[in-house]
């Protein structure tokens, strides 16, 4: 996983995708538990709304219970006021019945409707109630009373008509009469039936009892009137057991199916907010359980992902900072450690590439400045110790000329002069050829394209009178290559080959002869000078180039020409090298490069 | 084959050099005999030369250290490696008063290190306190009872 | 008590054209009577209204209604109907209202052929009377305005449909029990059907019921369970108000339909029945089956009365519906809904041979038979809870009764419906 995203996703990517995908998980948890609120707090709307409701419905069955006893309190009482409170109530429970909304998500209207229903039916029966009861008043409140006072009238005149004779009779026909209303009012009271018959059996007797009488206008009245108390009398009756069948029968049932109804909805309320509530809890801890699920996800993932990046980004820096410890120290060889994105950690291993690169060029020059001093070191050596010898030479010979000249020998000692003379000679030769060195590289060496032909073509014409003096033979082939040199160094280091070939080959036979000629590779002309003398030993082919190395000191020179020719080679990026020739005479191999320095 | 005569060797390149050391020994002890050597390959066939008998040993040895060919300090090392000539008191005779080659020449067993003097006049004194010294040694010694033993 | 919804749906009109020509239509060539019946649902049906006009050729309305509502009506305005059709125990009102006046046997054609049971309260000789006001003590009228069943020349109603009830209860419930035997009313009162029973919403119906059970349980006795005294009433009251507020009874039911809502939603799985209620839940597919108590049904008698101010023509209209309904087609027709007539010979023509082996002998239905709406309600193999007509009329143990304490019994239900 960290070498994925190490190789795949460069470190601000990587860093901003961490964030993304963790604000997403976040948000993702947020939107969840947005959810999880939305509807917790629906459920509880609904819960409080239930509960609210089933309230009412308790209220509801109250209300219907308090109506009952009012309508029993009218039916009993006759209060008009508990009549009209029947009325009020049953218009505020219609109102109220229900509650529309926590119906419709109970999808309990059938209940309602039912109650409803029921309500209705109380209340059309009580209504019948009403009426009956009214009439039953108006039978029982003026039609008794007329129908007795009419009856009591009659027979009172019939007492003073009939006079004292038939006065019991007639007592008792009065009594019976007045027995009925009794006895009515009795049954009204009571209920009981036993007091229907009572009076039933009052008119009966009461009717006897005028059967008694002659028939006159007051007895066919007073029958009459009976008759009449009678039927009001079996209609109050009627009317009685009417209302009361309605009251206790119809509309108990009624009444007890509108509360049962409420009740049961209540029931279904209080179940389904329990239900909710129910649901509510394992909604809340299933999506707590959810939600901690997914925190604890996102924290591993946190924690995961953290520790990917920290790894892909400490891994890398580590393994630099161990890097760039070695390349402070200077090492040249410290590992730079791989890292194929081009981001910031991209851009510190190229820094670390950099300065390891930095770190072998340093080690090279200071490699080249060892070396350099150490050829400075030689070279001081060298030039003192061959400096000194002229010196030590003319002192010398000065010491023996003094000596002569005090010995009075001054023809030996003038001899003697030369010595010296040569030795300053020498010693200002050498000077001159060390200023020649030092002056390489250093001065007049603007490089341009040199045609080696015709360059060598002037140089042989320009020595022909020194080689026909020396019987020399300069033979140059045809073909040169062009190179890009300094013309009078190249120049130089051919005049000091050939000035070496005059003073060393020794070819009695043949004369002295030195062949140029060229050819080529696919990096560099190659120029070879051939001479016919003895050739050189190989243990000296290296030594010949050094500073004042003279292979035979009888020789005339200061050992500086093939140093110099050797340092104008290297400073054309060529060489030069003594090689054995082909008939055992020498050959000086001169490299120039074909990429040309411009 | 040891003769009674002190034969010096010179190894010394420089003609002038040479002439010159020759002519103030032969002006401080003319019965010094002086043989030279030019290079530093004379010097090598020289000490081949000694080791097979055939070259009489010299009495001592003044040895120039810039030589064509061989040094002077292979020169040395060689001489000291061999049998006879190793007895043989060496002394380097040079213009180079550099530490590098004093030491190089002294851990190579020279039994001198004599510098080159470059004021007039003094190039013979020093020649003269060489032979002289030298004389005061008693080595050659040891050559002739060497000698007459195996004669 | 209302069984009308059910049994207004009654059709078939066709069924009965047979019996068409069995009648001297009494309309005159000018002016066709017209009579006035109030009563039931159980009886006033539309198809039997236009049989009836069709054999009759007399215009016939009726007035169908709930029992309070009618007998009202009845019991205080005589003129508010010529016919009035209702049960035994509306009698002793109509009769003390003086709104009803004795029907002639001499004009009832098939006064004769009407049997025991309406006549004697027995319809065998091993037949028990049963408790309360069996008709035969309501029917004849004496010379002192009274009733009894001593056989006079005239009658206070026409004997014709009559039938026993009992309780029903869901089969898948309650392991059924064997008729006559284990079956019992006491099982309105039994403890595991909690909450689960209901009872006829009648003081003078629904009453016996539970009376029946007090006693089948041994909670109480009755002196005379058809004329209980208002301590007796007191004391059951006692004793069902504590089960109803108790929670013992789901409720009462005010209509057969509602009956059969009540067991069709398991609310309840026994209460009080009806024989069409339990029809229908049949229908619908719930087992219920209607209990043959062992301390015998609770019967109870048609009557139809006539008006005391039926007079003239009217009441020849009236004594022609009144003999039509027994003249065989009527009494085949209400019997598809498991109702009995009082001289069920007369109607064997009209009934096919199985209708009547299932129907009236008790015995298993050999093919699918029709109720009165045209549906099968009875499926091959079934039988009739309780057998023939003569074993469960032997097995009465009280009849519909309006007691003495009428009034005082209503408080007291109003006491117990509300508990």
């Amino acid at each position: 996983m960290t070498n994925f995203l190490l190789r795949a996703i460069g470190l601000k990517k990587r860093i901003v995708f961490g964030y993304v995908i963790t604000g997403a998980m976040a948000f993702m948890i947020a939107l969840l538990s947005y959810g999880a609120f939305t509807r917790l707090s629906a459920d509880f709307r609904k819960i409080v709304l239930f509960s609210r409701r089933s309230a009412d419905n308790m209220v509801f069955a109250a209300q219907m219970a308090e109506m009952q006893r009012q309508a029993l309190i009218y039916i009993y009482e006759g209060h008009s006021s508990s009549g009209s409170q029947v009325g009020v109530i049953y218009q505020k429970m219609m109102q109220n019945i229900g509650g529309s909304e926590a119906i419709e998500q109970l999808g309990a209207k059938a209940v309602v409707t039912l109650a409803k229903k029921h309500l209705e039916a109380y209340y059309e029966a009580f209504q019948e109630v009403r009426r009956q009861r009214q009439l039953q008043a108006r039978l029982v409140k003026s039609e008794f009373r007329v129908h007795a006072t009419r009856g009591q009238q009659l027979i009172e005149e019939l007492i003073r008509e009939e006079g004292e004779t038939r006065l019991l009779e007639c007592t008792k026909m009065l009594n019976a009469l007045l027995q009925i209303e009794k006895n009515a009012y009795r049954y009204l009271d009571s209920f009981d039936g036993d007091f229907i018959k009572a009076a039933l059996f009052n008119i009966q007797e009461t009717r006897s009892l005028i059967g008694h009488f002659q028939q006159n206008h007051q007895t066919i009245e007073l029958n009459n009137v009976l008759n009449s108390y009678e039927s009001s009398f079996l209609e109050a009756v009627q009317r009685t057991r009417g209302y009361l069948y309605l009251t206790s029968v119809v509309m108990a049932a009624q009444a007890y199916e509108t509360m049962y109804q409420s009740k049961k909805l209540s029931a279904l309320m209080i179940s389904e907010s329990e239900r909710i509530q129910q649901q509510l809890f394992q909604h809340v801890s299933s999506r707590l359980r959810l939600l901690l699920f997914w925190t604890v996800l996102l924290l591993l993932f946190i924690a995961l992902f953290s520790y990917l990046i920290t790894k892909s980004i400490t891994i890398p820096l580590k393994r630099l900072t161990k890097t760039f410890k070695l390349l402070a120290s200077g090492s040249a060889d410290a590992e730079i450690p791989s890292y194929p994105l081009q981001d910031e950690l991209g851009d510190l291993t190229n820094a670390a590439a950099s300065f390891k690169e930095k770190n072998i060029a340093l080690r090279t020059s200071k490699q080249e400045l060892e070396r350099s001093n150490d050829e400075l070191e030689q070279f001081v050596y060298t030039v003192s110790h061959d400096l000194k010898s002229p010196i030590v030479t003319s002192m010398g010979f000065i010491g023996i000329i003094r000596k002569l000249a005090s010995q009075g020998k001054a023809e030996q000692a003038m001899g003697m002069l030369d010595k010296v003379v040569k030795a300053n000679e020498r010693m200002s030769q050498l000077i001159n050829d060390l200023l020649e060195l030092s002056r390489v590289g250093r001065i007049d060496m603007d490089k341009k394209l040199l045609d080696l032909n015709q360059l060598l073509g002037d140089f042989a014409h320009n020595q022909a009178e020194r080689l026909k003096a020396a019987k020399f033979t300069l033979t140059i082939e045809q073909g040169l290559p062009v190179i890009y040199a300094n013309e009078s160094r190249t120049l130089q280091v051919f005049e000091n080959i050939l000035s070496n070939g005059l003073k060393y080959v020794r070819n009695e036979k043949e004369g002295g002869r030195l062949r140029i000629s060229s050819f080529a590779d696919e990096q560099h002309y190659h120029i070879r000078c051939t001479d016919n003398g003895q050739g050189i030993p190989e243990e000296y082919r290296e030594k010949i180039f050094g500073l004042f190395y003279r292979l035979d000191v009888n020789i005339e020179g200061t050992g500086i020409g093939l140093a110099v020719a050797k340092k104008i080679m290297k400073f054309h990026n060529g060489d030069i090298r003594a090689e054995a020739g082909p008939n055992g005479g020498a050959v000086f191999h001169l490299t120039f490069p074909k990429m040309m320095d411009r | 084959m040891f003769h009674e005569e002190k034969n010096l060797l010179l190894v010394e390149d420089s003609d002038d050099h040479a002439e010159l050391t020759e002519f103030y020994i032969k002006d401080c002890c003319p019965q010094i005999e002086v043989s030279r050597l030019r290079d530093g390959a004379e010097a090598m066939a020289y000490i081949e030369r000694t080791e097979t008998a055939e070259q009489a040993l010299p009495w001592l040895v003044l040895l120039d250290l810039k030589l064509p060919k061989y040094d002077g300090h292979e020169v040395l090392a060689r001489m000291k490696c061999s049998g006879k000539l190793a007895k043989i008191p060496v002394v380097i005779f040079s213009t180079s008063n550099s530490g590098k080659d004093i030491e190089r020449a002294l851990n190579s067993h020279a039994n001198s290190y004599i510098v080159k003097p470059m004021e007039a006049d003094r190039y013979g004194e020093v020649i003269s306190e060489i032979i002289h010294y030298w004389e005061l040694n008693e080595h050659h010694l040891l050559f002739r009872e060497a000698h007459n033993a195996n004669v | 008590m209302n069984r009308r919804t059910f049994l207004q749906q009654s059709g078939k009109l066709g069924a009965a054209a047979l019996a068409a020509t069995a009648f001297p239509r009494l309309a005159k060539a000018t002016s066709k009577p017209t009579i006035k019946v109030v009563g039931t649902h159980v009886t006033l049906l539309e198809s039997i209204r236009q049989q009836a006009e069709h054999d009759l050729g007399i215009n016939i309305e009726f007035y169908p209604g709930g029992d309070a509502e009618v007998l009202l009506k009845a019991s205080t305005d005589p003129t508010s109907f010529d016919l009035y059709e209702q049960w035994s125990n509306s009698i002793k009102v109509l009769w003390q209202a003086k709104t009803i006046q004795p029907i002639d046997i001499r004009r009832l054609t098939y006064w004769d052929e009407i049997n025991s049971l309406s006549k004697t309260g027995r319809i065998s000789d091993k037949a028990k009377l049963g408790l309360g006001d069996a008709p035969c003590n309501l029917l004849f009228i004496q010379p002192d305005g009274s009733f009894s069943c001593v056989p006079t020349e005239h009658i206070s109603f026409l004997p014709y449909v009559h039938n026993v009830d009992s309780f029903g209860y869901n089969a898948s419930v309650i392991p059924q029990g064997i008729p006559y035997e284990t079956e019992s009313w006491g099982w309105l009162l039994d403890e595991r059907w909690h909450g689960k029973v209901a009872i006829i919403n009648s003081p003078e119906i629904g009453l016996f019921d539970l009376a029946l059970a007090v006693r089948a349980k041994g909670l109480m006795d009755f002196k005379n369970m058809g004329n209980m005294s208002r301590e007796e009433v007191d004391k059951l009251f006692d004793i069902l108000i504590a089960h109803k507020r108790d929670g013992h009874f789901r409720g009462v039911w005010t209509s057969v339909p509602h009956s059969v809502e009540l067991m069709a939603s398991g609310e309840v799985v026994l209460e009080s029945m009806f024989s069409p209620g339990v029809s229908a839940l049949n229908g619908m597919g719930i087992p219920c089956i209607y209990a043959a108590p062992k301390e015998g049904y609770r019967a109870w008698h048609g009557v139809m009365c006539l008006s005391r101010a039926c007079t003239d023509e009217r009441q020849e209209a009236a004594y022609a519906f009144m003999n039509w309904w027994l003249s065989g087609w009527p009494g085949a027709f209400i019997a598809r809904q498991g109702y009995y007539i009082s001289n069920p010979q007369r109607s064997r023509p009209f009934m096919s041979q199985a209708e009547w082996e299932y129907w009236y002998e008790g015995k298993p239905a050999t093919e699918p038979l029709q109720g009165t709406d045209g549906k099968i309600s009875v499926r091959p193999g079934e039988v009739r809870t309780g057998g023939s007509y003569i074993k469960r009329f032997e097995n009465i143990a009280i009849w519909n009764t309006v007691m003495d304490t009428y009034e005082y019994t209503m408080t007291k239900w109003n006491e117990f419906v509300l508990a």
